[in-house]
This record gives C-alpha cells, sequence and structure tokens, in this order.
C-alpha cells in the first residue's frame, strides 16, 4: 500500500462527519516595515542627505 | 469583544516581573562593569557586561514567573451549578508514525473515563492520522476497528488518514475543523501521548459553556509514566515546579495565553474563525509551514477578541516526556526552529503587545544560552584585550596607585546568578513543606532530597543542554530545516556507544574550550570546570541518565497514587497485547484518503 496509489472510496465505518467549517487563511505578515528598521532607515537617509 | 478585565488583573504582576528583571539586569551590567574598571575597562569589559545584561535579564524573568506563581493559589474561576452539559465536543487525537495500540489505549481509557461520569454522549472522538509509514497505517486501521468494537464506538468514534501531512499537526487539526468542525461546538485537542479523565474533560466542556467568550481554556499536563534517571528528574520538576512557575507564567500573560498545543480545548467557530496559518513567504526553517503553531494560535485568538486562559486548578491532564538527553534535544530542536520561526510573525498586523513579548520571550529562551557562552568566550580571550596596569596614573605624583582588587564583586556577581538559578526551586520546595503540599511528594525529607538532588542534576546537564541549543540556534540561522522527527516514546536507555554518537562534538568543544582556557587565561580554569568537566563527561551523563531510576527520589503524587483513567489504559493495554490479531487482508487494503 503506498500513499501515491489512486484514492479510493473510504470505509464507511469511522468517517468523519461531514460538517465543514471555513478556515480562512490569517495575514501573519505586515505590509509595514518593522520600527527597528525605519529607526534606522531614517538616520541612514538623513546622514545621507 | 472587550476583554480587558483579566488584563488588568495582569498589569501588576507584568508590571513587577519587568522591574524586577530590568533592575537585577542592571545591577548585574554595573557590577560587571566596576570590576572590568579595576584593572582598566576595554571593549572586552564592555561586551561581557552586555552578555551579563541579557543573561541576567532572562534568568530574573524566570525567578520572577516562580515568585509570582506563590503569590497565588490555583483556584477555579466562578461558574453557575452545573446541570448537565448541552453542547458536543470532539476529541482530537492526532498521530504521526505512533504506536496504534498505545495510543488507542489511552482513548479507550479516557472513553470509559468519560462514560462513568455520564456524560459520554457529548464528547466524540476523531483520530486524526498523519502517519507515514504505511506498516504504521495498517495497524492503526485494524486496531481501530477493535477500538470501534470493544468501546460500542459506532458513530462516536472515527478515524481518517491523510494522504499528504501538509502542515503537520497544525495542518492536520486544520484539516479536521474544515471537514467536520460543524459539526461540534468545542474541540479538545491532544497529543499522541495525552491522557485525561472524564470528570476533566466534562469540566472543560461545563466552563466553555459557561463564558461565551472564552476561546481556548489550557490545562497544566503533569508528565507520567517516567522510568528512567533523566525522565523522573523531568517528570517530578514538571509536577512540582511546573505548577507554580505556569501560575505565574499565566498571572503575566492574562488572556491571552498561554497555549501549548494540546491537553487544551478551543471553541470551534473561534478557532476556525481565528487560526487559519498561512504560510510563510521564503524556505524554511523561517520560511513555509508555522511549526511552533500554538503561541500563534493563542495569539490570534487573543487578537480576534478571544479569551485565551490556563486554568491550573484543573486536575487529571496528563501527558508523557523524553526519557533521555538526546530525545529531547531533538524535540528542543524542533522547538527551537519554531521560536526563532516567530521572528516573522512577531511584527504581524494586530496582534496584542503581551503576545507579541511572548514571541520574543520564546527566541529569548532558545538564544540565551548563546549569551552565556558568548560570555565564556569573551572572558577566555579577555586577558589579550586588558591594558597594561599603570601604576602612576597621575601626573607628577610620586607614589605608585595600586588597582583596587574588586574580586568580591565578580563573586557577589556569581553569587546572585546562582540564586537566581536555584532560589526560586528553594522557595518551591519550602513552601510546600510549610504548607503541606510535600506530603504528596512522600514528605518533607524527601522533598527536599529530590529538590537538592535535582538541582545537582540541572547543573551537571545544563552545559549539555547549552551545547545542544547553540547547535540548534546555529543550524536554524545558517538556514538547516530539522523536518519533524518522530518522538521517541517508550524505554529510552541509550547504550554508551549511541550516547557518544550523539555527544562526540560536545566533548570535543570541551576540551578546546579548557586547552584554551588553560593557555590563554589559566585565572579561569577554575571558574570553567563546573562547565568544561559535564561537556567532557557528556557521553557518560547521558547514558547514565537514560538508564532505569532505582530511587525513591524524585516521587510524585501519581507514582504513590496513579490516577484513575492511567490505571484503566494499563489494564487496557494488557489485555491488548495479550491478544494480538492478525491484519485482516481488506483492512491492509485500505489506503490513505485525501
Amino acid at each position: 500500500m503506498s500513499s501515491a496509489e489512486p484514492k479510493q472510496p473510504e470505509t464507511e465505518r469511522g468517517a468523519l462527519p461531514d460538517a465543514p467549517l471555513a478556515m480562512p487563511k490569517q495575514v501573519l505578515t505586515s505590509e509595514s516595515q518593522p520600527v527597528w528598521r525605519r529607526f534606522f532607515g531614517s538616520r541612514i537617509v538623513k546622514a545621507g542627505s | 469583544m472587550a476583554l480587558t478585565s483579566k488584563d488588568r488583573g495582569a498589569f501588576f504582576p507584568r508590571a513587577l516581573g519587568l522591574a524586577f528583571s530590568a533592575l537585577a539586569a542592571a545591577g548585574a551590567f554595573m557590577l560587571f562593569l566596576q570590576f572590568g574598571w579595576s584593572d582598566g575597562l576595554d571593549a572586552m569589559d564592555i561586551v561581557r557586561a552586555l552578555f551579563i545584561l541579557i543573561s541576567t535579564f532572562w534568568l530574573a524573568w524566570g525567578a520572577m514567573q516562580a515568585v509570582l506563581g506563590l503569590m497565588s493559589r490555583a483556584l477555579p474561576p466562578p461558574l453557575p451549578p452545573f446541570q448537565g452539559l448541552r453542547s458536543k465536543t470532539a476529541i482530537l487525537v492526532p498521530v504521526y508514525n505512533e504506536d496504534p495500540v498505545t495510543v488507542y489505549s489511552r482513548i479507550a481509557a479516557m472513553d470509559a473515563s468519560l462514560k462513568a461520569t455520564g456524560h459520554a454522549e457529548h464528547f466524540h472522538f476523531a483520530i486524526l492520522s498523519d502517519t507515514r509509514k504505511d506498516d504504521v497505517a495498517v495497524q492503526e486501521r485494524l486496531w481501530f476497528h477493535r477500538l470501534l468494537d470493544e468501546c460500542e464506538g459506532e458513530g462516536r468514534m472515527f478515524y481518517r488518514r491523510r494522504e499528504s501531512n501538509k502542515g503537520r499537526k497544525a495542518g492536520n487539526i486544520e484539516d479536521f475543523f474544515q471537514r467536520s468542525g460543524g459539526a461540534y461546538d468545542f474541540a479538545l485537542i491532544l497529543d499522541a501521548d495525552s491522557l485525561m479523565e472524564g470528570d476533566t474533560i466534562v469540566e472543560m466542556a461545563r466552563r466553555m459553556e459557561a463564558e461565551p467568550e472564552l476561546g481556548l481554556l489550557q490545562t497544566l499536563p503533569k508528565v507520567t509514566r517516567a522510568k528512567a534517571r533523566f525522565g523522573r528528574a523531568m517528570q517530578f520538576s514538571a509536577s512540582f515546579h511546573s505548577p507554580i512557575f505556569a501560575r505565574g507564567l499565566a498571572m503575566m500573560q492574562g488572556a491571552t495565553g498561554p497555549f501549548w498545543g494540546h491537553n487544551a480545548i478551543v471553541r470551534c467557530r473561534a478557532f476556525a474563525e481565528s487560526c487559519g496559518l498561512p504560510e510563510l513567504p521564503g524556505k524554511p526553517p523561517f520560511g513555509g509551514h508555522i511549526m511552533s503553531h500554538d503561541y500563534v494560535e493563542a495569539a490570534l485568538l487573543a487578537r480576534a477578541g478571544w479569551l485565551v486562559r490556563l486554568d491550573d486548578d484543573l486536575e487529571g491532564s496528563f501527558e508523557e516526556g523524553p526519557e533521555n538527553i538526546v530525545d529531547h534535544a531533538k524535540r528542543d530542536r524542533r522547538w527551537c526552529q519554531g521560536n526563532l520561526q516567530h521572528s516573522k510573525i512577531v511584527n504581524a498586523p494586530g496582534l496584542r503587545a503581551w503576545n507579541r513579548f511572548v514571541f520574543v520571550q520564546g527566541i529569548l529562551s532558545y538564544i540565551s544560552p548563546l549569551f552565556w557562552l558568548g560570555f565564556i568566550v569573551a572572558s577566555i580571550f579577555a586577558p589579550w584585550f586588558t591594558p597594561p596596569v599603570n601604576y602612576f596614573p597621575v601626573e607628577g605624583w610620586p607614589f605608585p596607585i595600586f588597582p583596587s582588587d574588586e574580586t568580591w564583586k565578580a563573586i557577589g556577581l556569581a553569587i546572585g546568578i546562582f540564586g537566581l538559578l536555584f532560589l526560586p526551586k528553594l522557595l518551591v520546595a519550602a513552601d510546600a513543606i510549610t504548607s503541606g503540599r510535600a506530603k504528596e511528594f512522600g514528605g518533607a525529607g524527601l522533598v527536599f532530597r529530590s529538590t537538592l538532588v535535582e538541582l545537582v542534576f540541572s547543573s551537571i546537564t545544563a552545559p549539555i543542554f547549552m551545547m545542544f541549543q547553540t547547535r540548534s540556534v546555529l543550524q536554524v540561522v545558517f538556514g538547516a530545516d530539522g523536518g519533524w522527527p518522530t518522538n521517541n516514546r517508550g524505554d529510552g536507555t541509550l547504550p554508551l556507544s549511541e550516547s557518544w554518537a550523539g555527544t562526540w562534538w560536545i566533548v570535543l568543544w570541551g576540551l578546546v574550550v579548557l586547552s584554551a582556557t588553560w593557555f590563554l587565561a589559566p585565572s579561569l580554569v577554575p571558574w570553567l570546570l563546573p562547565i568544561a568537566i559535564p561537556m567532557i563527561l557528556a557521553p557518560f551523563v547521558v547514558s547514565w541518565t537514560s538508564r532505569a531510576s532505582r530511587t525513591r527520589l524524585f516521587l510524585t503524587p501519581l507514582d504513590i497514587q496513579p490516577a484513575p483513567v492511567m490505571l484503566m489504559q494499563d489494564r487496557i493495554l494488557a489485555s491488548w497485547q495479550g491478544t494480538p490479531r492478525d491484519p485482516a487482508p481488506d483492512l491492509m487494503a485500505v489506503p490513505a484518503q485525501a
């Protein structure tokens, strides 16, 4: 038996109930730059200008 | 959803913890600078003082958790009188190449324990297999049918195996919610080695029903069934010290956690709405699936306005732990990668400030050994940076001025650091002896001896853990993905050859560091011996501590009186192991499901 084999019908005994619940993907990455990068970035720009 | 009342309660512990830790760190920093100043301040003194600053902060933070934990007692929340359950709870048992006989015996025991409460109809079991080994999967399915037959579990017990283990444990749980989460109010998330009393499970569901804003309720699992010296020391510590430390932690975390990934109940709707985990951009170890998902899920629930709480008054929650240092280090390697990965999430939008701080704490807990190591290495090389002593610093003054001896400050600093390490555990022991809690652990004398031996034990093993953690951090930083190795359970005895294979590199580093110190800074050798000797003896330490313990030391209440559900599992397991059944051909042909 291999997990790559074609899918076969699930056995009736012990099959999970069919009651889907949506699970939307959450946003974990920030659009804004980290505070330290903003801080040092502004200093670098000022020093260069 | 407003959930500020519990957070207001957390303000004092947080402020106290931060203030004490900052004060201790600043004091240690200043003391070390004064010590360095005595023979002329140089760059290496400042570097070492910074290492001391961070390390002391971390130690003091841990000590404060114990102090705060000792300042309160575990109490149940106020609840209305119990009039039966109205909800439906799925008990989720994720498995991954585990021995199905042992895992299912736990399920059968929990089922029997639930039936004894009279509320079993409110609970279903779902075995969520991510097993990759087909021979194990065959056994899982075979024994599942036996479980169904013996527990009369038709319609209450379910089994499914995923074709791909995408997202690992978090993905496995997510797959359940997407397939069946709508059928349940709550889901009790377990590990394969979890075991819980029926009364505890019913009480958790009751508390979830009573507090509609409660998104997640965590119990404090006790480590059980340890037999080896290392395992029993860990088990004692988890049973004796951890409840106090965990209470302190929970006081500080307030309504935002903690969640340790298992032996916790979640509100299905809250979890589904809030905890869909995306893949992080980039490749592992920092990108890809989120490994230490529990902290992230707690943070996401709190972000969505749900209460996340540890109720440490709940007994009857158990797990098993690694029996030897190498297995512990393997698990720790995974946790290390997971915690360092949180550096990509700490800046996530909308998170509560304390959850961000928890991520930072997790990262610090893994990189702190590097600071100690950095301090040691910097100390070995420090004499090369020390300027020659100037006995005539005042121009025109004819007499030599000798630098003041500040050695006492270094000794005082060392005593302070050891105090932060040892005092919390000694305070927990003193509290147990005065409060009568020590009786549950075999009496005051045995508790005192166990505490002292545990302190010696942890002092000897600490340098070995420091090296394992340092290696883990460096592997992750340099991009090595540790993957998801199967947990070794059961007897973990390691012969010397296996122990050597896992620790020879620590011996090598111990010899290198000691030799370098001998040549570069011989006066530091006595200070370094408590670290170098355990490193050089690591194979012996690891092998010796993996062998069965034969003393009464580290006795726990569960050794004296095992929980009923543990005894039930023993009986079921013995009966199953005594009567193995041959795999039926039709069951062997069942493939994994998508």
